[in-house]
């Protein structure tokens, strides 16, 4: 994916209740999630190529790990924070809901 | 953790960057001194070489900053003092649910002995109802701190050694609140609340409708851990209280009595207590070896809350004075004088 669409920079939450079997799906915060103690996680990317990738932490706001992202092949989108890379292959977006190939 | 480990490499030298990396790395540095410490003195708290040795209840002075973007988020005075009691009950272990303990369990209630209240006080020395209210552009806060920041659509903090600042606001991602540790920078100490898990009234909404997040935010405020250990699921995390069985994660919903993991059979995974993920109804004590580690909370870190706690009323209501195992629960009448905050000159 050489660049970006404009829609995909903001803080993604993961919408657990909607995964499919090969589709993670997340939403944006004001999604109606069901209220929980649990923070989300998910991920942000920003214009510029930062990244921070959110996961549950010991006062229930999320951890946030800071790293960075970089155009990947095709539908694919690279993500690194500390010393973890993975792809995110983009299968459907706008800017109220994000589908990621599991 | 708080964001001020949340340090980005600069991607090039540009004019302040620079000194924005040194203070956080510096404030991270702070940090993790800071909780050194504070461990250190609860486990001297745990093993007994230090006593817990306050004598009176201490009544902890709150302000309440309702931070809305739309008019049923601002929610009413009723609903603060709604959750005040629930705290008030919570946290001397007078909630009429306590006797829903499990018999196994019953003998490990603790009273913390704090009692909260709305400050009288400002930082200014002038009076107040101990709530501050600002409508926002910010349609929902999240976790990133933005709601304790006048400048980012919030409410600046009031002095944290003296008030426990609890900001009330639309937080998105279905998130219920959040809180600091002591030792954390002041700007950003206490807890956020979203407004429908606030209080027992209002815009509260089952099942997190008894005030119960707000305990538990108040308790990581007063350094208890979760009781699963926060490890995920795994069962060598702990929350460092001896007398809370060692559990895999966190539960959910109200949970039926036993639920065994981690083998702590026969009595299992302790779901009643407020530092579990349990709904609302289904929560109801903190532990003796929980409330150790709020002594030594309040020996160390926010002995500054006992102070400013301590500075008698100009009526001296004696609600205080007698011995603590003897005082009656919320005996103070609501409108009893000021006992808090006394006028500070700023930050």
């Amino acid at each position: 994916m050489a660049e970006i669409s404009p829609d995909l920079f903001r803080r993604w939450y993961r919408s657990f209740e909607e995964d499919t079997d090969d589709q993670a799906v997340y939403r944006p915060a004001d999604f109606p999630f069901p209220p929980s103690r649990a923070p989300r996680p998910g991920f942000e990317l920003r214009p510029g190529g930062a990244y921070v990738e959110y996961a549950a932490g010991p006062v229930d706001g999320a951890v946030a790990s800071p790293g960075r992202w970089e155009p990947g092949e095709g539908d694919a989108v690279r993500v690194r924070a500390g010393a973890a890379s993975r792809l995110l292959h983009i299968v459907a977006h706008d800017d109220q809901v994000l589908r990621i190939r599991r | 953790m708080d964001t001020a480990d949340i340090v980005e490499t600069p991607v090039r030298r540009r004019c302040g960057s620079e000194d924005v990396h040194r203070r956080l790395l510096n404030e991270s540095l702070n940090y993790r001194l800071n909780r050194a410490a504070i461990e250190n003195l609860a486990f001297a708290f745990a093993t007994g070489q230090e006593q817990p040795s306050r004598a009176e209840v201490v009544t902890v002075p709150v302000v309440v900053h309702v931070v809305f973007g739309a008019d049923e988020q601002n929610v009413s005075d009723e609903q603060i003092d709604s959750q005040i009691a629930v705290l008030n009950e919570d946290f001397r272990a007078t909630n009429a649910d306590v006797a829903n303990v499990p018999p196994v369990w019953q003998g490990l209630v603790a009273d913390a002995r704090l009692e909260f209240r709305r400050a009288s006080v400002d930082p200014q020395g002038n009076p107040t109802d101990g709530v501050t209210r600002r409508r926002t552009d910010v349609l929902s806060f999240s976790d990133d701190e933005a709601v304790k920041f006048t400048a980012r659509g919030g409410a600046d903090a009031w002095p944290a050694d003296r008030y426990l600042n609890v900001w009330v606001c639309r937080l998105g991602g279905g998130l219920l609140g959040y809180a600091q540790f002591p030792g954390g920078p002041p700007a950003t100490d206490g807890v956020v609340i979203t407004h429908t898990g606030f209080g027992t009234t209002g815009t509260a909404a089952a099942p997190f409708n008894l005030g119960r997040t707000t305990t538990h935010e108040i308790g990581h405020w007063l350094n208890l851990f979760h009781i699963g250990g926060d490890d995920g699921t795994g069962c060598s995390g702990t929350d460092f209280v001896s007398d809370t069985p060692n559990q895999a994660g966190q539960n959910f919903g109200t949970p039926s009595f036993p639920s065994v993991t981690c083998n702590n059979g026969p009595d299992g995974d302790m779901f009643v207590n407020y530092m579990d993920y349990t709904d609302d109804a289904a929560m109801f004590m903190f532990t003796h070896g929980q409330i150790l580690r709020v002594e030594a909370c309040l020996a160390g870190p926010r002995q500054g809350l006992i102070t400013a706690a301590g500075s008698p009323p100009p009526d001296s209501a004696p609600a205080n004075s007698a011995p603590a195992n003897s005082a009656p629960a919320n005996s103070a009448p609501a409108n009893r004088a000021p006992a808090d905050a006394a006028p500070v000159g700023g930050e």
